[in-house]
């Protein structure tokens, strides 16, 4: 007699129940619309998120120091991409921006808004879709723009680099990218859809991560400079 | 692949829903989800993906994803359950499981409608480990983290369950005879 088992088995493989055919496109439509969190857990994702985004581009971007960008690579909630990109727009605007200040900044998006002691306090604070704070600062030299968001694994940013170049810096023991020539940066929204009025041109550019926080310095150069401003942060 | 799909790469992610979901959904069905099911294991791929930083490469994916459907499955069914007879929950394993459309299988209709009903006499945990370790084919060792038990307690509770089964599968038969006569 056929042991209970092999029938059981057969039982089984005889099972007609299937998943639906679109169920990736659906989970996947889910996955990009779910709400941030900002748990504690969410945050410790964001961490490791982060630190695995590191390696990778670390593998990306590989010695000598200088290296150019193949195709794409990922940091910090940024996609840089090696290519002229969108053009950028004279009075760049970013859908859901408002003005606010540092204390209802943190509030909104959830995490502590930090600033550059060397800068002074900003000129100006923005919250962009409650994901993002621009920080906007007047110095002799220029406009200068700092950017904070929760590097998870959205893409917020895209950007484009027409020489093709970053250069992967030390920044208190991590890992920094800086691009000396000028770059286009373009804001994502949720859902992964750029948006072409966000287009600006930028000059200088340091970015780097602290706890799951993704900070943006444009505008101020040389490397030297930005590293100064990165280190002030408080 | 895993650490991609961690380090941001989202629609990589796509690939293991996928690779799957149609063991997810079966999951689903046996731990008696029912009409939920499609709902459950929507939402334990979701589940799933906001828990990946949580998981451990070196470790097996396919249980590790079960756990968190039997989970949801528990969690979605246990307040509907609790308000239904078992008597209903049971049918309603049977309609899943069988299916209306004829599936190619060496069993006799009539067995099927034997083993199903023997399965349906168990008590849940029984049923639920049998449903692991046969009709989805799982190992021991998967079944002890898809189900959270230690392995020597799949093996204690399979060889039981197993003993039950045959034993109503045996009364069965009697009962058969005895209305043949």
């Amino acid at each position: 007699m056929t042991d209970v088992r092999d029938e059981l088995r057969e039982l089984g493989r005889g099972i007609a129940v299937k998943a639906r055919d679109d169920l990736a496109d659906v989970v996947l439509a889910r996955i990009r619309t779910a709400p941030r969190r900002t748990h504690k857990w969410r945050r410790w994702l964001a961490a490791l998120g982060a630190l695995l985004a590191a390696v990778g581009v670390s593998a990306a971007v590989s010695a000598p120091v200088r290296a150019t960008i193949a195709q794409v690579f990922r940091f910090g909630g940024t996609e840089v991409h090696s290519g002229v990109g969108p053009t950028p727009v004279a009075s760049p605007s970013l859908p859901g921006a408002s003005r606010t200040d540092l204390a209802a900044a943190g509030r909104d998006v959830g995490f502590v808004v930090r600033t550059p002691v060397a800068l002074g306090p900003p000129e100006s604070v923005t919250v962009v879709g409650h994901r993002v704070v621009e920080l906007r600062f007047s110095r002799p030299s220029g406009p200068v723009q700092l950017d904070e968001f929760v590097s998870d694994s959205d893409i917020m940013f895209d950007k484009y680099t027409m020489s093709g170049l970053a250069q992967r810096v030390d920044l208190n023991g991590g890992d920094a990218f800086w691009f000396e020539l000028p770059t286009t940066l373009v804001y994502v929204l949720p859902g992964g859809v750029a948006a072409p009025e966000s287009a600006r041109l930028t000059n200088g550019t340091l970015l780097w991560m602290v706890d799951g926080v993704t900070y943006r310095l444009d505008g101020v150069r040389p490397l030297a400079a930005a590293l100064a401003v990165a280190s002030s942060m408080q | 692949m895993i650490a991609r799909v961690i380090a941001g790469e989202r629609d990589l992610f796509g690939i293991l829903v996928t690779r799957y979901g149609t063991l997810a959904q079966r999951t689903a069905v046996l731990c008696g989800a029912a009409s939920d099911a499609d709902d459950v294991v929507q939402e334990a791929f979701v589940s799933a993906y906001q828990a990946l930083p949580r998981f451990n490469v070196r470790e097996a994916f396919r249980p590790w994803l079960l756990r968190i459907v039997v989970n949801q499955t528990h969690n979605t069914t246990r307040a509907r359950n609790r308000a239904r007879k078992l008597a209903d929950r049971v049918a309603s394993w049977h309609h899943d499981v069988v299916a209306d459309e004829p599936v190619a299988t060496a069993l006799s209709l009539e067995r099927r409608d034997e083993l199903l009903r023997a399965l349906g006499e168990l008590r849940e945990s029984d049923r639920e480990i049998l449903a692991f370790r046969y009709l989805l084919d799982l190992s021991e060792a998967e079944t002890s983290i898809a189900l959270k038990l230690p392995k020597g307690t799949v093996k204690s509770r399979t060889a039981r369950a197993l003993r039950r089964l045959r034993d109503i599968l045996a009364v069965q038969r009697i009962e058969v005879g005895v209305g043949d006569d």
